[in-house]
Order: C-alpha cells, then structure tokens, then sequence
C-alpha cells in the first residue's frame, strides 16, 4: 500500500527531481570547469539557489496540483489513512528537493575538491542547502495546503520566504527583534554554514525541529479536512 | 428481518453556517437499485461523503454493511463501491496501471474479474486516462469501483457530463454487472428519467431533508395529477396531499399524493368541481411537484 503511494508520487515528481538535477548540476559543472569566478561563489549560489528553487517547484505540486486537477479526492477515498498519504507526499517531496543539492555536493567534490576550498569547506554550505530546503518545503507545504492551484501555493512559498527575509531586515535594523530571527527563520541556518557561527547552531537546530514538527501535525491535520471544504 | 445496507439517522451537517444536511433518515434495502434524488445543491453528494467517512457530520448516525461510517471508515471504503461525481483520475496513468494501482489498496481485489470488466466495458488498456472519453472515463470509474467486488456500491451522479448515448450505454453496464449480483446499489442524480427505468426505491432530498422516500411502483401509482372542470374554488387545504395545483386552459391540474377514492370525492366536495381525468405521472413530474410544488395555493377556475 505504502509502496504503492511512494511509486505514485515518484512517477509525479521524477521529472522535477531531473529538472533540478540538470539546472543546479549545470550550473555547477559549467561554474567550476570554466573558472570565471571562485569556487567558493559557485558553491554557495548552487546550495542556495538549489534550496530555494526546489521548495518551491516541489511544494507547489505536491498537493495543489492534485487539488487543481481533481484527482485528491479519489486519493482521499481510498482506504489508505490520509496521515500516511501525507507522509508519503513529504517523504517523496523531501527526497526530490534534496536529491539536486546533494548531486551538486558529489559533483563538486569531484571536480573541486582540494583545488581552492577543502572538501569539508564544500560539503558545509550543502547541508546547509539540504536543510534549509526541508525547513522550507515544510514551511511550505503547511502554509498552502488549502491552496486550488499551484500557482497560488507558489506565491504563498514565496510569501512565506519574503516574510523571513523581512524579519531579518527588521532584526537587523534593530527595530523590533533582537537577533531571533535568525533562530526563527531558516536563515540561521546559513548564518551557521556559509558565516560559520557555530554558537547559535545548536539553537537554531532545536527551533527549527520543534517549528517543523508542530507545522507538520498542523498541515497533516489540514491534508485529513480537505473535503471539508465545499467544492 | 434483513438489516438494511444503508441506515442514516437524523443526519446533520453544516459548511460553516450554512446548514446542507438539515436531519436526514434513510434506510436503504439490501440487494436493491435505490435512487438519491435531488436538486443541485440538495445535501447529496454531503451526504454520500459522510456515509464514506470523508466529512464528519454534526449529528446523526449512519451504518453502512453493517458498520459505522465513522468509526470504522477504513473497513466501510474497503467493502464499499465508490464512484465520485465527475470522477477525476490521474491523467498520466494508463489504464491498465491505474487498475493494478487502485487494487493495490483492496485486499479483495479480484484480478480475473477486472480482467473480465476491461472487455466488457471496452477499455483501452494501454490508453493514458487523460485521453479517455468521458463515457470511457466513467466507465473506467465504476470498473476501479467494482474490482473488489463490493456488496454495496454507491455511484454518485455517475452519469454527470455524458451525453444521452454515453449515459444509457453507461446505465445498460450498471444494471447488467450489478443488478443480477444482488448487489446494493446507491445511485445519486438530479435526471429522473435515468432512475426511472433501473431504481426500486426512490427518496427525494430536498433542501437538507427527505421529503419522499417510497418503493418506484408504489410512488408512481400513488401519485397523480387529476384534471377538474367546474365553476368552484379549489380549497386545497381541505385535502391532504396536494403537492401543486396549476391552471391549465379551462382545467386545473391537482397533482396529489396518496391518492384513492376518499380523496377524489373529498376533492370534489370541497372544490364543487368535477374531475374530468386522471393522469398517470412519471418520476420526473412526481419529482418536479414535491419539489417546486406549491402546495396547493387557492386558485379560481
């Protein structure tokens, strides 16, 4: 049953998976093989680009789509719990979010591992790409879940990326915050992998997993009450 | 006595502060062909989603095979037949894919029966279902409803979109795959003239309520439509039953429910008319008086 949801959603998301491999590997090969700018740029605009870009392609249709063109209902009438369809959807959405950033990670290790950054000094910003690409599609997904079209659960990503981006110019400015925002947003975690500030890692960490998780059940809980909503 | 398929009781159900469901009673018959008729918007297609356990319902109960819609919802949709109205698959899926999937999450699959339907319901197996017709895609629907071969299916407004060859080629599989099984089948439509033919029951939802829940035969038989000629008033409220009065020419047409001998000579009584003629009326014009009937409004002949 289980494996019957993951080879549906594959089947769905396989050509976004290879459409974010092509474009960040890409972009990746052709940056470090030509050497016009530093490795180390090329590095960080692919695990950044890559943790934004993905989120976004993948939340946007991992249950809008499927709303849009009608075919959650008939999933939802199936006698599958809608907890474990949901899981699957996040599982199989993580999955392809994070598969083009950890390529780029491999990739680049190949061809510049040793010659400008450490292999260490690589991989850093990448999992700094992987997570922040999970806390985004989470944040994501649990914002607009009861969106009818992609392109409506698109803005709201991309709402939800303004209104992080917002708080950081706010907490820098000194207005309203006092520097949580970076434990708040995702930010934080780029603070620690490109900035290497370390000390807060271990706070933005456990902020994050208790955000993540209480959006979670909060867009599991939503994903079971779709038909509730007149159609 | 047989424990009925479906049992609802005082069934209840709001979307925010509109009330759809407005204390709904239903019991449905083993092994019968029961038609859920209804205007648009009536509390259908709710009420066939609470009996699924896809929505919670206010208040009220309901039993399906046995067992509680709400609590046992896993168990109702693996026993359950379920087609949605206007049904919408994944289009990239063939369909001999989509087949094998959907049987995927029904322990009782039945392979070699589905086998069976896919030449019976001529469908193109190789086909991806974003390029069915709409006769093919319903077709498709009740296929995926039937392979686990249910004892009760529930067919809501299946024939919705398809043209009249397409919904009685639709209606001539329904009835041949269904009715000979002694399946329960709950067919929902707001096209009386596509129930008509197939359904032993009827009951006719209005508004969040059923008005008329009755046999086929017994509701075409005990209502009519009589013609009176004379120079009286119609005084409708001296006779129970009226269900709509309407001008015709120099007649007036009384359609009435329950209608026997006792009625007719009340009727003439009270309206010092004469009845000229007795009409026999289809589910559809039985349908059109209980529910936009006026309910007798004195009228002047």
């Amino acid at each position: 049953m289980i494996k019957a949801l993951f080879w549906k959603e594959w089947c769905e998301h396989r050509w976004k998976l290879a459409y974010g491999c092509v474009l960040l590997m890409g972009f990746v090969a052709v940056g470090l093989r030509s050497r016009i700018v530093q490795d180390a740029v090329i590095v960080v605009f692919a695990a950044v680009g890559g943790s934004v870009l993905m989120p976004l392609l993948v939340g946007m249709g991992l249950v809008a789509a499927e709303r849009s063109d009608g075919s959650l209902e008939m999933l939802l009438a199936l006698p599958v719990r809608s907890w474990k369809i949901f899981a699957v959807k996040m599982a199989m959405g993580t999955l392809v979010c994070v598969g083009p950033i950890v390529g780029c990670m491999v990739l680049s290790l190949a061809m510049a591992a040793g010659r400008e950054m450490s292999a260490s000094r690589i991989i850093v910003p990448y999992l700094g790409g992987v997570a922040f690409s999970i806390v985004m599609l989470v944040w994501m997904v649990a914002f607009s879940i009861r969106q009818p079209s992609e392109a409506r659960a698109g803005l709201v990503g991309i709402a939800v990326f303004m209104v992080w981006f917002f708080m950081i110019i706010l907490d820098e400015s000194a207005w309203l915050l006092d520097g949580s925002s970076l434990v708040i947003t995702p930010f934080g975690i780029f603070d620690c992998t490109l900035d290497r500030n370390y000390d807060i890692l271990p706070k933005v960490i456990s902020v994050q997993l208790v955000i993540g998780f209480c959006l979670m059940m909060w867009a599991a809980y939503r994903f079971g009450k779709l038909g509730r909503t007149k159609e | 006595m047989n424990e009925p398929a479906i049992k609802i009781e005082g069934l209840r159900f709001s979307y925010g502060r509109e009330e759809v469901l407005r204390g709904v009673d239903l019991e449905v018959p083993a092994g019968s062909i029961f038609g859920f008729l209804g205007p648009n918007g009536s509390g259908k297609t709710t009420t066939i989603k609470i009996l699924l356990g896809l929505l919670k319902p206010g208040a009220g109960a309901c039993r399906i095979g046995g067992l509680d819609s709400q609590k046992d919802v896993m168990a109702v949709r693996r026993s359950v037949g379920y087609m949605a109205e206007d049904q919408q698959m994944f289009g990239w899926m063939r369909v001999g894919q989509i087949i094998r999937w959907v049987g995927s999450f029904y322990p009782g699959w039945d392979q070699k029966f589905v086998e069976e339907l896919v030449d019976l319901l001529e469908l193109p197996s190789d086909a991806r279902v974003k390029n069915l017709s709409k006769g093919q895609n319903s077709r498709l629907a009740l296929l995926l409803a039937l392979g686990h071969r249910p004892k009760i299916v529930i067919l809501d407004d299946p024939t919705l979109g398809l043209d009249p060859i397409a919904r009685k080629d639709f209606l001539r599989y329904v009835i041949g795959l269904l009715q000979s099984n002694g399946v329960t089948v709950f067919f929902s439509s707001h096209l009386l003239y596509e129930i008509e033919p197939v359904a032993d029951y009827v009951a006719i939802l209005n508004d969040g309520v059923i008005i008329k829940a009755a046999k086929t035969d017994e509701l075409r038989q005990s209502v009519k439509k009589i013609l009176l000629r004379g120079a009286g008033d119609i005084e409708p409220g001296g006779v129970g039953g009226i269900l709509d009065v309407a001008r015709m020419r120099e007649s007036i047409a009384v359609t009435i429910e329950d209608y026997n001998q006792m009625k007719r000579e009340a009727i003439e009584k009270t309206s010092r008319c004469a009845i000229v003629d007795e009409v026999d009326l289809n589910l559809d014009e039985i349908f059109e008086a209980y529910v936009i009937g006026n309910r007798g409004q004195k009228v002047k002949v």
